[in-house]
């Protein structure tokens, strides 16, 4: 400051500051502009970041992944090689699945924007901030080298995730399950997804649960929905008898 | 941190709680090649309704052992407690070198 005020022949420095910046002539509070402008398209999309960056590209492609499988493993990755991280790789690719390594900041900016309708663009008024998620239940998982296994709805099985979970504890450990999400909402711990990956897969869950209601439509279903009615019926029925009887007697 | 004179690290940790970063950091930390020539890693996942606590404990050349609670170390403060040992122990084979 003492510096500043010399080189300025003893004249007081002038506060500028980036509130100050942003007022208009009124004296008005105007949100902040974007950084990157349309460049003479008439609906440009609005980005904190330019748009043809690579934080923009990477929370894009973020979204698209968690977004588009109904299954992503959280994995820890300790220093790998590069033959072992192509044949972990290579592994996960003839399951079905496909692993990507996440740069941690980028993936927790998506999970806090994940409700807004781009979490791309500029938080601006209390509509949006309203939207964001402080406390991800993910957000743990992301201190470390980490890195995200997705599957597609055809190859999301607890088969495929057995054989990942044998895959890794056979290579030492050098990756591991540390937590997964299911279903869009679920987050499962590494307990969790060890006892999801001995789950039969969903079309024998579907086979189990109609051949039990084919058994039990034999007997007991069809006894077991007729007990009502037919009790109403019984009690009625000797409710008119009993009245009957009261009528008959004198 | 030097990790040439360890010969085996496990750790225990759970991936949600405070404790997982220092942990992972440890794990990560351990140059691939290293592996190889034999330091030996070994890991643990804690749930949360787990009773026993997260623990890092390395086993250096000498057979020494050293244990830290990573809740309460940053890596920063582990790999300079690490350090204290692994320094003496490259100060000795300097002098036997020498």
């Amino acid at each position: 400051m003492l510096r500043s005020v010399i080189a300025l022949g003893g004249r007081p420095v002038p506060q500028f500051t980036a509130q100050r910046a942003l007022q208009t002539a009124q004296g008005q509070y105007r949100a902040p502009p974007a950084r990157r402008t349309a460049k003479g398209t008439p609906q440009q999309r609005l980005t904190v970041k330019p748009l043809d960056s690579r934080k923009t590209y990477l929370i894009d492609l973020y979204r698209s992944l968690l977004e588009g499988s109904p299954l992503v493993l959280f994995v820890h990755y300790n220093n790998l090689l590069k033959s072992e991280d192509h044949y972990f790789r290579d592994q996960i690719a003839q399951l079905g699945g496909q692993l990507t390594k996440v740069r941690n900041a980028l993936l927790e900016v998506y999970l806090r924007n994940s409700r807004r309708e781009d979490p791309c663009s500029p938080v601006v008024g209390s509509e949006a901030r309203g939207e964001l998620i402080a406390r991800h239940p993910l957000l743990p998982l992301l201190f470390g080298p980490t890195a995200m296994i997705t599957f597609d709805a055809a190859a999301a099985a607890p088969q495929s995730v057995a054989k990942l979970l044998r895959l890794f504890a056979a290579s030492g450990h050098k990756l591991f399950v540390v937590g997964a999400r299911l279903d869009g909402t679920s987050v499962l711990d590494s307990a969790g997804v060890a006892q999801f990956s001995t789950l039969p897969s969903r079309e024998q869950l579907h086979a189990q649960l109609v051949q039990v209601l084919n058994q039990l439509s034999g007997v007991g279903l069809v006894q077991t929905l007729q007990q009502p009615s037919s009790a109403l019926y019984m009690t009625l029925r000797a409710h008119e008898t009993a009245s009957k009887d009261k009528t008959t007697e004198p | 941190m030097i990790t040439k004179y360890f010969t085996k690290v496990f750790v225990r940790f759970n991936p949600f709680g405070k404790d997982a970063k220092t942990a992972r950091m440890i794990l990560s930390a351990i140059p691939p090649k290293q592996r190889t020539l034999g330091t030996k890693l070994q890991t643990e996942l804690l749930k949360d309704s787990d009773s026993a606590g997260p623990i890092i404990k390395v086993t250096f050349k000498d057979k020494k052992e050293m244990e830290a609670d990573p809740l309460k170390m940053t890596f920063q403060e582990l790999s300079n407690y690490l350090d204290t040992h692994s320094r003496k122990l490259r100060l000795n084979k300097t002098i036997q070198n020498s």
